[in-house]
């Protein structure tokens, strides 16, 4: 008796005092990889903090005289590093997220050969790992979240005049964004606890990441962002930007005439007023009937642009309206998501089907 | 005579003792020592590709008059047939949109993003260097325990150590120099043409042959010290990505305009004060000194080769202008267009004074922070070798062996 009533006693007041199964999942995680979430942290802090001092000497620089004589000059030069701004929020944060906490999660797992009694206990290997990856892939999409957030509000200038360096559709700042940078953190993320299974060494898991991450993303800004961006696009005349002569020589490499890429972001007011155009995908000369010029008539124009409602013709575009930003965020960033719950699915799979 | 015939049987099968060393380092980092060299290699060809089609076609574009000008607000080309047909066939040259991009006023193709992106791709591939190949070194050896059997053979762990980071850290070394002394070769004529670039610009002046040497050897040395602090492979090298990053940030930012301002020139220059223009603070109007950061070339005049850093209007009195005479200037600006105003300076007897850095002292300049680099480097071995001497591993070297 005494010992059935010292037994239930004793499981009772454990039962009381035991965390759940999540939170003891949580805290080994925790313990496991804490000082990979604290470098996360302190890297996305300093990233936070150089997005905010250029984002407020970004909002100072229109004080200054930018267009006209002097624009190549200092403080203007804080216009140049507009891309490179982008580019270290859209792709180093991924790329280091994917190298430092993706790849070494099982790699390291799998080189100290810890997983055999790591993964031989009574919660067996599905379940902690599968753990480990969404409690780390939150803290990941968070970061990425984070720092987009902060990197668009940096980068996309409130001042109208510089939107076409600084519009939220060049590629870089598309990439750069919100949504897409949380889940282009979550799929390098993905990349490298893949890369770490597949080749169960750490540095190479790490080298793996990065290389298919590069590549990943020239793939993905470089293609597929125009590609995607020509779906349904809308037509409309804008005869301010076909009389720019910058227009009228693009025209002029893509003679006999008829449509050309422009494949360009634009600001509401850059070429006076025309269609609440956010970008251009294609752009062709007209006669004043909507006939694509040819032949003497295109050259007449790409000769003199500027005289371009005088000769009674008109230039087209084919553009993408502002109001559809967030919806190609979502595809694109849905996209990225779904190929990182992709690869994280073969992860585990794999993790499964192999002996301990 | 059998037995002073054997040892010198055996002295010539066996190789050198360094030759034995550098076998092993060989066997233990092929992997990133190939793979370093295969980005090397490609990053090389790279150039090589742009800087033969650049000094092929430059001499045709400068003698059809292609160069570009400045106009306000944007660089203007020359508009020929032949010229869009030079400008077709310049690497990228983008004329004026390139294959999927434009930028109008600040310019986004090739000709302005090569000397960048070629640049940023050394930097990056000096970095991976640090990571990849220097952060591991020792930090493998650590981490893992194989020191203990690594460091207790025939070779002294010390001379074990300095062999391997004078042997990889010499390769980098030579590897940057040679993809410096290439990506200069091949930003040349994309510098001549002058649109953005110049010697001088950030990025171009850390990656000549003697600052790319530099950053090579530094980041290979901070990674080997990072991993022999560390003991761990990973953490090492997010320490290295870290005081890299950090020491690249600092450079480009503040120590390079430091040693670029260091005891500059100062000379009259009206016809600059043209295309610099002038800059203002609103309440209460005044004149800001301008820092200009740019050199001279085809678009800008100036003292040869030279790099412009600031300028400032000064009255006839030689002092800078301010008051009622900077107010007037300021209006007159605002009046006339670009071509006008060195007339009208002239005619005020007011002066744009430049300060500048002449040519000259470029190579002087790129010795001063190549040699403190090489410096760093040199300290950063010193200090692993000094924790490898610390080491554990060291003293069970140094250990005699137990009775069990």
């Amino acid at each position: 008796v005494t010992t059935l009533v010292s037994a239930a006693g004793a499981d009772t007041v454990e039962a009381g005092r035991r965390p759940s199964g999540l939170a003891r999942l949580a805290w080994v995680t925790w313990r496991q990889h804490r000082a990979a979430l604290i470098g996360l942290a302190v890297f996305v802090a300093v990233m936070a903090a150089y997005a905010v001092v250029y984002g407020l000497a970004m909002r100072g620089v229109t004080t200054y005289r930018c267009v006209g004589p002097g624009s190549a000059r200092v403080p203007c030069q804080i216009l140049f590093e507009a891309n490179y701004a982008a580019w270290l929020s859209g792709f180093l944060v991924p790329v280091v997220i994917g190298m430092f906490v993706g790849a070494p999660l099982l790699a390291r797992e799998y080189s100290t050969a810890t997983n055999r009694f790591a993964w031989t206990q009574s919660a067996g290997r599905t379940w902690p790992t599968l753990a480990k990856l969404i409690l780390l892939g939150l803290a990941v999409l968070a970061a990425g979240a984070l720092s987009g957030a902060l990197a668009q509000w940096a980068d996309v200038a409130p001042d109208s005049q510089s939107s076409m360096v600084f519009s939220g559709w060049i590629p870089d700042i598309f990439a750069s964004a919100p949504v897409t940078e949380a889940a282009a953190a979550l799929l390098c993320y993905a990349l490298g606890v893949l890369a770490g299974v597949l080749t169960r060494r750490v540095v190479p898991a790490m080298a793996a990441t990065a290389a298919a991450f590069t590549a990943l993303a020239q793939l993905g800004y470089g293609r597929l962002y125009y590609w995607m961006l020509g779906f349904g696009v809308r037509r409309a005349s804008y005869p301010g930007l076909g009389a720019s002569q910058l227009t009228g020589r693009a025209a002029s490499r893509h003679a006999p005439g008829g449509r050309f890429g422009l494949h360009q972001a634009v600001g509401p007011t850059v070429y006076g007023p025309g269609p609440a155009v956010r970008w251009l995908d294609q752009g062709w000369y007209a006669d004043a009937h909507g006939h694509p010029l040819r032949g003497a008539a295109l050259l007449r124009v790409i000769q003199h642009p500027w005289r371009l409602t005088q000769l009674h013709d008109t230039f087209w575009v084919t553009y993408q309206p502002a109001n559809r930003f967030w919806l190609f965020q979502s595809v694109l960033g849905g996209a990225e998501l779904l190929l990182a719950l992709l690869l994280g699915a073969l992860a585990l799979w794999l993790v499964r089907r192999r002996n301990a | 005579m059998i037995s002073t015939d054997a040892p010198a049987v055996g002295s010539t099968r066996h190789p050198s003792r360094l030759h034995r060393l550098t076998r092993v380092t060989w066997r233990q980092h092929r992997a990133t020592l190939l793979t370093l060299g295969g980005l090397a290699a490609a990053l090389a060809a790279f150039m090589l590709a742009a800087g033969l089609r650049g000094h092929a076609l430059y001499p045709a574009y400068i003698r059809n008059h292609c160069g570009p000008t400045v106009a306000p607000g944007l660089i203007v080309r020359a508009g020929s047939p032949s010229c869009r047909q030079l400008g077709g066939q310049f690497p990228w040259l983008g004329y004026p949109f390139n294959a999927r991009e434009a930028v109008l006023l600040l310019g986004n193709n090739f000709l302005n993003s090569y000397p960048n992106e070629v640049t940023l791709a050394m930097l990056a591939l000096f970095l991976l260097t640090g990571m990849f190949l220097g952060a591991p070194l020792l930090a493998r050896e650590l981490g893992q325990g194989t020191f203990r059997f690594a460091w207790t053979q025939g070779t002294n762990p010390v001379r074990w150590c300095v062999t391997k980071l004078i042997l990889l850290g010499g390769a980098a070394v030579v590897a940057g120099a040679g993809l410096g002394a290439l990506g200069a070769w091949s930003l040349q004529p994309f510098n001549l043409i002058a649109e953005t670039g110049s010697r001088w610009q950030g990025g171009q002046f850390e990656t000549t042959v003697v600052t790319a040497a530099a950053w090579a050897g530094f980041a290979f040395a901070l990674g080997a010290f990072s991993g022999t602090l560390f003991r761990r492979t990973v953490p090492a090298m997010a320490a290295t990505l870290a005081a890299m990053g950090a020491l690249l940030v600092a450079t480009f930012s503040k120590f390079n305009a430091l040693l670029l301002s260091f005891h500059p020139l100062t000379a009259a220059d009206n016809v600059q004060a043209a295309q610099t223009g002038l800059a203002t603070a609103t309440k209460p109007v005044r004149l800001l000194d301008l820092a200009m950061n740019t050199s001279v070339n085809r678009l800008n005049a100036g003292p040869p080769g030279s790099l412009l850093l600031r300028g400032w209007y000064t009255g006839p009195d030689g002092h800078r202008l301010s008051g009622a005479p900077a107010a007037t200037l300021i209006r007159a600006f605002d009046k006339l267009n670009g071509t006008q105003w060195p007339a009208w300076l002239n005619a005020h007897h007011d002066t744009f004074v430049v300060s500048y850095q002449p040519g000259g002292r470029y190579w002087i300049l790129q010795g001063v922070a190549g040699g403190a680099l090489f410096l760093l480097a040199l300290l950063l071995g010193a200090a692993t070798v000094g924790l490898v001497v610390r080491s554990r591993g060291a003293r069970i070297r140094g250990r005699r062996p137990g009775p069990g």
